[in-house]
């Protein structure tokens, strides 16, 4: 009964309006209500079938070695150290040192490669030319590279060569690229994890159809749907809107005058809070729910005939969302009990950003524990990616366990905070307020 | 289970300031007036016995129950604080509902109970109206009613009349001693009218120490004697200000009708009979309070 009046009192509130707008708004924008527009098709013989990253040694070092060469000759390397975009300038002693890196690859003289291509002393950056590999190697028309010519690119004589050298050994090439990603401050391509981005190969027509017989039989079509809903519905909206409904229901005691007309019922902390909490989940969740049906529903009707899994959009919406959701709803509840300010939305909304920022380079896989919403965002076009999906489960597993827990376990402490609100042994932002005030205080006497 | 309340040796700090120093008090059924200044301590005492509040040591018996026990007393008291009020967009109905389910009300005994306790302080017909829009008095009559919805034992509170118009006083002093034909009711005040209309037994706190505890009677009895009238000219009214303590002034005409207390008759001045304003400013007085009657102001 309890819980029904908690849930009545947010859904009736105008900030709970708001909410169901955002998401509704929020979800909009990413084209979710559209999914019908981009059916799976089952590859043909014949066509192209998209491409796969693949750690090809022979297609990854001319690659990177030519991104490197370029943003060294410029003195401009792009790098995502918190998933922010920042340029970096090196020193010369920095560049001198890349020099030494770019000459361990190529072979040629680090002294020159300074003087020419970085044009640290007279000599201009136009004097040098860049051969891209081996003797069967070009660059193909999506920026990658493929294998398969046998064209060669011409040197002029009095110009420097750039290529890897044929001793090149492909870890002592990653070892020298890690150098070269530290000295950058991490975050660049040239981080050993990110160097399987320079190969890209195109996908067969086998491996399409794996593709595709995958997310027919284990997405049963519509659970691919539901992980792109729910990558969206994460990252956009799920992991940041529940915090500002939590902090208002918390605040909205206080604001109200009613916190010691409730103190002094009979009910328990405990279950006032959890209840609390539980309503708070509920309500953010409903709307969610609904929504993931709609999106779902609009695509059913395009394979007909085929076997879907109508349990699909709630089983994301239970295993993937809702723990940000409680993640998202406890914060909010326990920081606001804890300093009775609405301190939690600065604390969730930097979470979320960096949440978000970091994810750029893992947009289509991102499943690191500490993830706050996990990202898969493949579409019907790209055939689901179940297999990642798949390969990556145990660790969304993980992930979301752990976001669970964190939840229940600030839920915990948020219960024992009111108890102590409601004895009178805390004073909640009277604590921190005389906390400081007397930091300042004593900062102010130190000065004097 | 024993009808009283036992307080012994209590004493409270806000950190390194003491509120109340070894507050001894036995409150008994019926009304019980606890009279103070603002800012003496009675709101400290009343939110200590609404478990609001920790005290630093000494001990409470709320009928039989340790204080300590917050889970137990919270059963069988009832708290109306001084500065309350309800969700706005809530309406009387909805409000007493909610706090009915905190109070562990079950759902068959819900509806009877609101029903009872709305019409006994007079809200029936404004059941469905927001709690924003209900006037000062009718809010403090919801405060009594979500009170009383546990049935409690002891009734505390605190300081309900202030800010009220004198009708809305009246009925609500009327209320508070219906209410105490079968509960303790404490009622916190600093306005001494409140005590006189309903109260058998009182405390008078200063400072956080009780200068008073008994019966009205027994402290109107104590300034028998010592409450004097005369009438004055104006003129002389500047020099008798700093000499006496004046408990009222009527001004008719040139002359002015004073009302004071003195440990001796004064020429010209006549005996009379004391009453609770009187004998509360003579406890004042005789506890050193000597800026008592600049703060009397119109609520006396």
């Amino acid at each position: 009964m309890l819980l029904l009046q908690e849930i009545k009192k947010i859904v009736k509130s105008i900030p709970y309006l708001i909410f169901v707008a955002a998401i509704i708004i929020g979800l909009f924008s990413q084209s979710v209500f559209r999914f019908g527009d981009d059916p799976l098709q089952e590859p043909q013989p014949g066509s192209s079938y998209g491409f796969k990253q693949e750690e090809i040694a022979e297609q990854i070092m001319p690659a990177a070695l030519r991104d490197l060469l370029t943003e060294f000759s410029n003195n401009n390397y792009t790098t995502y150290p918190i998933g922010f975009l920042k340029h970096v300038k090196l020193s010369e002693g920095e560049q001198a040192k890349i020099a030494e890196i770019l000459s361990e690859i190529t072979g040629n003289n680090k002294e020159r490669i300074l003087q020419e291509v970085a044009g640290i002393s007279p000599g201009g950056s136009d004097n040098y030319t860049f051969q891209i590999g081996g003797d069967a190697m070009q660059q193909d028309g999506n920026g990658g590279f493929t294998i398969g010519s046998d064209e060669n690119q011409q040197n002029s004589s009095e110009k420097m060569t750039f290529a890897v050298r044929d001793d090149m050994d492909y870890a002592r090439f990653k070892e020298l690229m890690g150098q070269a990603d530290d000295l950058l401050g991490g975050g660049s391509n040239y981080a050993v994890d990110s160097l399987i981005g320079y190969g890209t190969v195109p996908l067969t027509y086998e491996e399409a159809k794996e593709r595709y017989d995958l997310a027919v039989t284990s997405d049963q079509v519509t659970g691919g749907y539901a992980r792109l809903f729910s990558d969206y519905a994460g990252v956009m909206v799920l992991s940041i809107l529940p915090v500002f409904l939590a902090v208002i229901l918390s605040m909205k005691d206080r604001r109200a005058k009613m916190e010691a007309l409730i103190y002094t019922k009979e009910t328990s902390a405990a279950k006032l809070t959890f209840i609390r909490y539980l309503a708070l989940v509920i309500a953010a969740m409903a709307p969610v729910i609904i929504l993931s049906y709609v999106s779902n529903i609009m695509v059913w009707s395009s394979y007909s005939g085929m076997q879907l899994d109508y349990l699909a959009p709630l089983k994301y919406d239970f295993g993937w969302l809702m723990p940000s959701v409680m993640i998202s709803t406890a914060i909010g509840m326990f920081l606001t009990e804890l300093t009775s300010t609405p301190i939690a939305v600065v604390v969730q909304g930097f979470w979320w950003m960096l949440d978000v920022n970091l994810g750029i380079k893992t947009v289509h896989s991102g499943y690191s524990l500490f993830r706050l919403a996990p990202r898969h965002n493949v579409g019907p076009k790209s055939l689901f990616r179940t297999q990642d999906y798949l390969d990556h489960f145990p660790d969304l597993v993980q992930n979301r366990l752990l976001m669970a827990g964190i939840a229940l376990a600030l839920i915990l402490l948020t219960i024992l905070i009111y108890e102590a609100k409601r004895k009178g042994k805390f004073g909640g932002n009277a604590f921190f307020k005389k906390a400081v005030s007397g930091i300042r205080n004593r900062k102010n006497q130190s000065q004097a | 289970m024993n009808n009283s309340i036992e307080i012994k040796g209590l004493n409270k700090f806000y950190g390194k300031k003491q509120a109340l120093y070894d507050v001894n008090l036995s409150i008994h059924q019926g009304m019980f007036g606890l009279l103070g200044r603002n800012g003496a301590g009675k709101t400290t005492l009343m939110k200590t016995l609404a478990t609001l509040l920790q005290k630093k040591d000494g001990e409470i018996i709320v009928c039989g129950v340790p204080i300590e026990n917050a889970k137990e007393i919270r059963k069988i008291i009832g708290y109306l604080p001084q500065e309350f009020s309800m969700y706005p967009s809530m309406n009387v109905g909805e409000a007493m509902e909610y706090l009915a389910i905190l109070s562990g009300l079950h759902r068959s005994e819900r509806k009877e109970r609101i029903n009872a306790l709305l019409k006994k302080v007079n809200l029936t017909e404004h059941r469905d109206k927001k709690v924003k829009a209900l006037s000062g008095g009718m809010k403090r009559r919801l405060g009594i009613a979500q009170a009383l919805l546990n049935n409690p034992k002891v009734l505390i509170v605190d300081e309900p009349t202030a800010g009220l118009d004198p009708e809305e006083r009246v009925r609500f002093r009327n209320l508070l001693s219906e209410i105490a034909e079968d509960k303790i009711v404490i009622l916190s005040t600093h306005i001494v009218g409140d005590i006189e209309a309903t109260c058998e037994d009182i405390a008078i706190i200063n400072e956080g120490k009780v200068i008073y505890n008994g019966t009205v009677d027994d402290l109107l009895q104590a300034a028998e004697g010592r409450v004097f009238t005369m009438t004055v000219s104006k003129r002389e009214l500047p020099q008798l200000k700093r000499q006496l303590s004046i408990t009222s002034m009527h001004t008719q005409g040139s002359k002015v009708h004073i009302r004071f207390i003195a440990d001796t008759l004064m020429q010209g001045a006549k005996e009379c009979e004391p009453n609770i304003e009187d004998a509360y400013m003579l406890y004042l007085h005789s506890s050193g309070v000597r800026e008592i009657l600049g703060e009397i102001g119109g609520e006396w």
